[in-house]
């Protein structure tokens, strides 16, 4: 004990120093980003912890470099190998001791960005904190005892330093390269699909790296394998350090080596990792130049051997040795190639299929949806789904060899149903391995996999209501978040009943089926986020007519924040956009009506749409359109906002600058009020874009109105006629203008319809 | 005890300690004299555990030394380049020593520190270089143990510490049993303060002896005759050297001098004279008479001791 407690005064200086570090580092990061205007979604473990990732390196090296220095000073040594100490003991003492300050460090900084986060009311995922505490330390440990190994071997600073990074990095590096190489080879296997062995992160110190290298692996590095993968590698070298120090002699320190030997050793080790890239398949995709490779190498070796031995003569007498590194690249590039080529070419039976799994086509992105995380657990043992599987492998292989990449195009034939999915196949032997596919028809593969019940059940589960952080981009205590959970809760009770996935991602796509037609029709979108255990997801949910309770509650919302639509300086503009006169001048309106009756009977949802400025090559035909939108502003005048999704109902939105006659602009007041309002100094002659609601959102200098957020707007029975008329000579319009302008034909389908019946399809808003 | 027995230490291709055999009895102060690179710290370096031999035992005890706790916490070291942690004070070496000597003692700390009048609480890294041997001293002798190992610490002493030490060490070693080793390549440095003292020659003990008697046992007669003579005259007595220039002699002898001189006088000289020897010549003589040279340091045959 009493060793252990002078190695912890003894590296209390440093172990303070980062302490503080920490202490600020984590304050510091953790209000910036608490106090962020933005956030769609919970942080990532990254994100949060980010000080205690410099810490892994700067805190492993520092305190193995602080707590091993004795071994780089002839008399430090000797006075600490003199001590009534064994050896064993005070390895053991001095590594306790910075594992304490590691774990302190650690400690002190997740619990003030905890702090920190939750008196800011910021969401964050709990687990992350459990976590972090026990991966930060072992990382941290990881470099403390690769650094310790090395100061075993060596007695200089600098020979101590340089050989920390060998043994931290060398054979992560060599793995790195490998692994990329197979990846450059190979196109249908990712980072994420590689055998364990050659996975960057199941090595959490070194995986830090990689997963700012590949993002994609960082779903997986705070995996709990991974953090007791890597606590038993440190572990194992801690071991070994401590082997290494109880034989180190004292005498080795100030010398770089033992041996001149053991100097031509790690001169071909620091070679390694620059013969190496021969094997990850830099140089062929970034065309670098073997003899310029070989130079680097060379030159490396050179002068490592140079400053080491202090002597040419034992340099030319020790380069001979050079040719094992370079014959191990050389080999690394050949085996890489053929082990890529025997990954690759691996196809296996049907029936020797247990079962697959479809990991998600996002499943490297920041988040996922809630319902690809649950397909991703399902094991579809079904001979469809595990044939179509294997035969899309054997295909995607052999365009491969014969291409040399995945030569599939997105044509008529195959109706862009083309899908890449990641599929991990589980044989009946254990074995298991995965590829990202390419499968000819995304709609073949759902349709088989509808067969399994776990998956049907999977696609249509909602995240658990407690477990959502963020609704629409606002976090727990946002207004966005209190308004808009009343139409999450709606869609949470209406979904079950429907026979909606949750994710549009897994639906059958039927190219003949027209999206805004009765049901289908959508009337917004809805995005949540948030996490279950440490998985974070971010979903997005379509509310359709089919869901009118959703839709209906989503019109309450939209109209409740659209409060003043200014429909008369709207009118007013509509008014004047025939005669503009200022070449600056210009007026546009575009209009989506729900529930459009047509002629085959169905409902649909339709844009229209009039754009007005001078000199405009089309001004004669949208004179003609000119009346039809001065009257559509009459009745949208005397229209009233609706929360009905069935009723004939439109939503409008509008922007222009246009002068009155004299040469003030309409909506002029408007532009002074919400400047003054805002506190801006301008008042006039500048653009306003405001909301409906009479939040300023942008104001520049040009004197334009641009109106946004309009309330969903039903007509009175008597305008309904009417409306529907114009819009049917709108349509015609709008048609001969677009046909005119772009070219095409009119499609064949059906037009809008004589009358609307305010039938209640499907069912009545509640 | 401290016995050695044939260990040999190397460095490369340079043998710093080549067959060494010696013993170090309890209780003593035990003098290690040598010139430079003869191998003095290179074994109190052995013998406190600090290197390991390449070949040959080195045991305290009975036990062997390298890395072993138990032997070693009867030992203490006080290097000729000291070690202070950076930026520390004699309060905080002390709790370095105290949570490794587990016989530390704080009076005896204190008490020290008062005799040598060393601020605890100043940094060490502003003590001048005696006072910084003052300091790893007092560290050392606070640490009760019960073998005290000393590299050439007294060579940077002013001779009024130097008193200090050696009472403090006579004090240890007649009230606690306890050993000194002390090495210094000057062997005045060690005549007034050893009991024991060795030599140390090429990395092994060509001389070991008790200093009283060396002191005692070699004497230098002047002596000269009216008649003719030579060192066959002698017969009895064990003469190591013997040189005559004209009538007078000069002869190194081992053994007995009020002896020695009864027997010479018996024989009528004209001169006769016992003289002492210094302990620096009482080693060359003996050196010389085990067959070195330190001149031509060539091995003439014969064990070392």
């Amino acid at each position: 004990m009493k060793p252990y407690l002078e190695s912890i005064r003894r590296l209390s200086r440093l172990g303070l120093i980062l302490l503080a570090l920490s202490f600020v580092a984590s304050v510091v990061v953790s209000i910036q980003y608490c106090t962020a205007l933005y956030h769609d979604n919970v942080p990532s473990i990254t994100k949060m912890f980010s000080p205690l990732i410099a810490f892994i390196y700067a805190g492993g090296v520092v305190l193995a470099m602080d707590g091993f220095s004795f071994l780089n000073k002839r008399s430090d040594s000797d006075f600490y190998h003199s001590l009534p100490v064994s050896r064993k003991r005070l390895f053991w003492a001095i590594t306790l001791a910075a594992l304490t300050w590691i774990a302190a460090t650690v400690l002190t900084n997740v619990l003030l960005t905890v702090m920190v986060f939750t008196l800011t009311k910021t969401p964050f995922v709990q687990l992350y904190a459990l976590v972090a505490v026990p991966f930060f330390t072992i990382a941290t440990m990881m470099v403390f005892s690769a650094c310790a190994i090395a100061m075993s071997l060596t007695g200089t600073t600098i020979t101590g330093l340089g050989l920390t990074i060998l043994v931290f990095g060398l054979f992560r590096f060599v793995q790195f390269a490998v692994a990329r190489g197979i990846v450059a080879n190979t196109p249908i296997i990712s980072w994420l699909d590689l055998p364990w062995y050659l996975t960057p992160v199941t090595n959490i110190a070194t995986g830090q790296i990689a997963q700012l290298l590949r993002p994609m692996l960082r779903h997986t590095l705070y995996a709990p394998i991974n953090i007791f993968y890597s606590a038993v590698i440190t572990g194992a070298e801690l071991f070994l350090a401590r082997v290494l120090f109880e034989k180190r002699p004292s005498e080795l320190a100030e010398h770089g080596a033992k041996s001149a030997a053991l100097q031509t050793v790690f001169a071909c080790a620091a070679v390694i990792p620059v013969v190496i890239l021969f094997a990850s398949g830099v140089m062929t995709q970034q065309g670098f130049s073997i003899p310029i490779v070989v130079g680097i190498a060379v030159g490396i070796y050179i002068i490592y051997q140079l400053v080491a031995l202090r002597s040419a003569k034992k340099m030319m007498l020790s380069l001979p040795w050079l040719l094992v590194p370079l014959a191990l690249g050389v080999a690394g590039y050949f085996g890489t190639t053929s082990a890529a080529k025997s990954l690759q070419s691996f196809v296996p039976n049907t029936q020797d299929v247990a079962y697959v799994q479809l990991n998600g086509a996002n499943r490297g992105s920041e988040y996922v949806s809630y319902q690809q995380y649950l397909v991703s657990k399902v094991q579809f043992t079904e001979t469809d789904v595990c044939q179509y599987a294997v035969e899309t492998l054997r295909d995607n292989v052999a365009t491969i060899r014969t291409s040399g990449y995945l030569n599939y195009t997105y044509d008529d034939q195959s109706s862009y149903m083309l899908s890449t999915q990641p599929v991990t196949f589980v044989l009946k032997d254990g074995r298991k391995f995965s590829r990202v596919l390419m499968f000819l028809n995304q709609n073949t593969l759902l349709s088989y996999c509808q067969q399994n019940s776990a998956f049907n059940e999977a696609i249509q589960t909602l995240p658990p209501p407690s477990s959502t952080r963020y609704l629409q981009g606002g976090d727990l205590y946002d207004k966005a978040y209190l308004e808009n959970s009343a139409i999450l809760a709606t869609y949470y009770e209406e979904l079950p009943q429907t026979d909606y996935p949750a994710n549009d991602f897994y639906r059958i796509f039927d190219p003949y089926m027209n999206y805004m037609v009765d049901e289908e029709q959508n009337y917004g979108n809805i995005s949540t986020a948030g996490y279950v255990g440490m998985m974070r997801y971010w979903d997005s949910y379509t509310i359709r007519l089919g869901m009118p309770k959703s839709s209906a509650a989503w019109m309450a919302y939209t109209n409740n924040h659209s409060k003043n639509e200014h429909l008369d300086i709207m009118q007013q503009m509509i008014r004047k956009s025939a005669t503009l006169t200022s070449d600056m001048d210009y007026f546009n309106i575009s209009m989506m009506v729900y529930n459009v009756p047509m002629s085959d009977g169905t409902k649909q949802t339709m844009s229209f749409y009039l754009d007005r400025s001078p000199n405009d090559p089309a001004a004669e035909l949208k004179d003609q359109m000119q009346p039809l939108m001065n009257e559509f502003a009459e009745i949208l005048l005397r229209s009233k906002p609706t929360t009905n999704p069935n009723d004939f109902c439109v939503f409008t939105a509008w922007g222009g600058r246009v002068h009155n006659d004299d040469g003030t602009f309409i909506g002029g007041d408007i532009i002074a009020r919400q400047y003054a309002s805002s506190g801006n100094s301008f008042v006039s002659g500048g653009s306003v874009y405001f909301v409906s609601n009479g939040n300023v959102l942008y104001g520049g200098i040009s004197g334009g109105i641009s109106a946004y957020n309009p309330s969903f707007r039903s007509f009175t029975p008597e305008d309904q006629a009417r409306v529907i008329e114009i819009l049917q000579q709108w349509k015609s319009k709008q048609d001969e203008y677009n046909f005119t302008m772009y070219g095409g034909t009119p499609i064949e389908g059906p037009s809008i319809g004589e009358k609307y019946t305010a039938a209640p399809t499907p069912t009545p808003a509640g | 005890m401290i016995k050695a027995r044939k260990l040999t230490k190397r460095f490369g291709t340079v043998e710093a300690l080549l067959n060494l055999n010696c013993n170090i009895p309890q209780g003593c102060i035990y003098g290690l004299v040598g010139a430079n690179g003869a191998g003095k710290s290179t074994f109190l370096r052995l013998c406190n555990g600090i290197y390991k031999p390449d070949e040959g035992h080195i045991s305290i005890n009975g036990g062997e030394v390298f890395d072993n706790p138990v032997v070693k916490d009867h030992c203490v070291f006080v290097p000729d380049e000291l070690y202070f942690l950076p930026q520390s004070n004699l309060n905080r070496m002390a709790l370095l020593y105290e949570s490794m000597y587990p016989r530390f003692s704080t009076e005896r700390f204190a008490d020290l520190c008062a005799a040598f009048k060393l601020d605890r609480t100043r940094q060490l890294n502003t003590f001048s270089k005696g006072m910084r041997r003052q300091a790893a001293t007092i560290l050392a002798l606070s640490a009760m143990t019960d073998y005290v190992f000393f590299d050439e610490t007294f060579d940077g002493l002013d001779p009024v510490m130097r008193n200090l030490v050696r009472g403090m060490l006579y004090d240890d070693v007649l009230e606690r049993g306890c050993t000194a080793v002390i090495t210094s390549h000057s062997l005045r440095e060690l005549e007034d303060t050893c009991d024991q003292l060795a030599l140390l020659y090429q990395g092994g003990i060509v001389f070991e002896s008790d200093v009283q008697n060396l002191k005692t046992s070699l004497f230098k007669v002047q002596v000269a005759f009216a008649k003719d003579y030579d060192r066959s005259q002698f017969t009895n007595m064990e003469i190591l050297s013997f040189t005559k220039q004209g009538s007078v002699a000069n002869m190194i002898i081992r053994g007995d001098s009020s002896m020695a001189k009864v027997v010479i006088a018996a024989q009528n000289p004209l001169i006769l004279e016992i003289l002492p020897l210094t302990l620096e010549e009482v080693f060359l003589y003996e050196m010389e008479a085990l067959g070195y040279s330190f001149e031509a340091p060539v091995l003439k045959g014969g064990e070392r001791a």
